[in-house]
């Protein structure tokens, strides 16, 4: 239940993968509580992805992996969300050019709603052949409020 | 207490985290809104910038902590959110779609922590949070 109408709430999931074990199909899914009232709903309007290393070469634990040469096919993972039953939108899309952006976010032209009792879930799934070059994860944020129904 | 309605207000904390910060070290600091009791303040956006000792930006090695706002008794948002992704971005801010409104006599806290597997790798890492707000008279009377 929110302390205030609208009430801007941020969501951010984890998403680890091991250089070993991120096959092609590997997905990683989190579920987000959303602790929201029957009378009210979540509105996302955004979306942002940060791949962060979980290595000691490179940027080191912690740090931002860097898309060049052998790292470049580190990020590419495909990103879903699911509002209760249904995956909003409907497909899976490249989370990897989020990361590559300046801004590291992409809006949606309408909110996902989601409403009091629906699953809210963030999914990264593998979509490279190519295994990743360290441990790493993946940190999703959705840019959200909570807002009472109309 | 404003001197125009509404006033632009910036509000800059700055989070130092000392050598070798261990997972989940929290630092927190609180801002003083010195607003007066018909007065609320609402706060549109959040700038981040991670910088070292030097004030050199190190948001590309150092970058994965989270921020949490606490808004008198409550968090809102209600999680504490990432703030790497912010912090190695451009722009560097994070506009909310709603305000954060925040009372009269209602502390205003900032926490930030460190969530990176292993400890902060630079001797002193300071995590600076820009709130980018508004003090306005509530509506509707007081």
């Amino acid at each position: 239940m929110a302390n205030q109408y609208p009430q801007p709430e941020v969501y951010t999931t984890t998403h680890p993968f091991t250089a070993s074990g991120t096959a092609l199909g590997s997905t990683d899914s989190q579920t987000i509580y959303t602790n929201i009232a029957h009378n009210e709903q979540v509105l996302i309007y955004g979306v942002m992805v940060n791949f962060y290393e979980d290595a000691a070469n490179g940027n080191g634990v912690g740090g931002v992996i860097t898309l060049t040469s052998g790292a470049n096919e580190d990020a590419r993972f495909a990103l879903s969300i699911t509002a209760g039953a249904n995956t909003v939108p409907t497909n899976a899309f490249d989370a990897q050019f989020i990361h590559r952006k300046t801004d590291k976010m992409f809006t949606f032209a309408c909110p996902v709603l989601v409403n009091h009792r629906d699953v809210l879930q963030v999914t990264l799934e593998r979509t490279s052949s190519t295994a990743v070059s360290k441990n790493m994860y993946a940190k999703v944020t959705l840019i959200a409020e909570i807002q009472k129904k109309e | 207490m404003a001197n125009q309605n509404p006033q632009p207000d910036i509000y800059e904390v700055n989070l130092s985290f000392t050598n070798e910060s261990s997972t989940g070290t929290k630092v927190s600091s609180q801002v003083y809104t010195f607003q007066s009791s018909f007065e609320e303040v609402r706060v549109y956006a959040v700038m981040v910038n991670i910088v070292n000792s030097e004030d050199d930006d190190i948001s590309a090695s150092v970058s994965d902590f989270q921020l949490t706002i606490e808004a008198g008794a409550n968090k809102v948002p209600s999680n504490a959110f990432d703030i790497g992704a912010i912090a190695t971005s451009r722009e560097k801010t994070l506009a909310f779609p709603s305000p954060v409104v925040v009372g009269f006599q209602e502390p205003l806290t900032i926490t930030g922590e460190w969530m990176g597997t292993s400890n902060t790798p630079d001797a002193i890492t300071v995590v600076k949070i820009t709130l980018i707000a508004e003090t306005a008279m509530i509506e509707g009377g007081f």
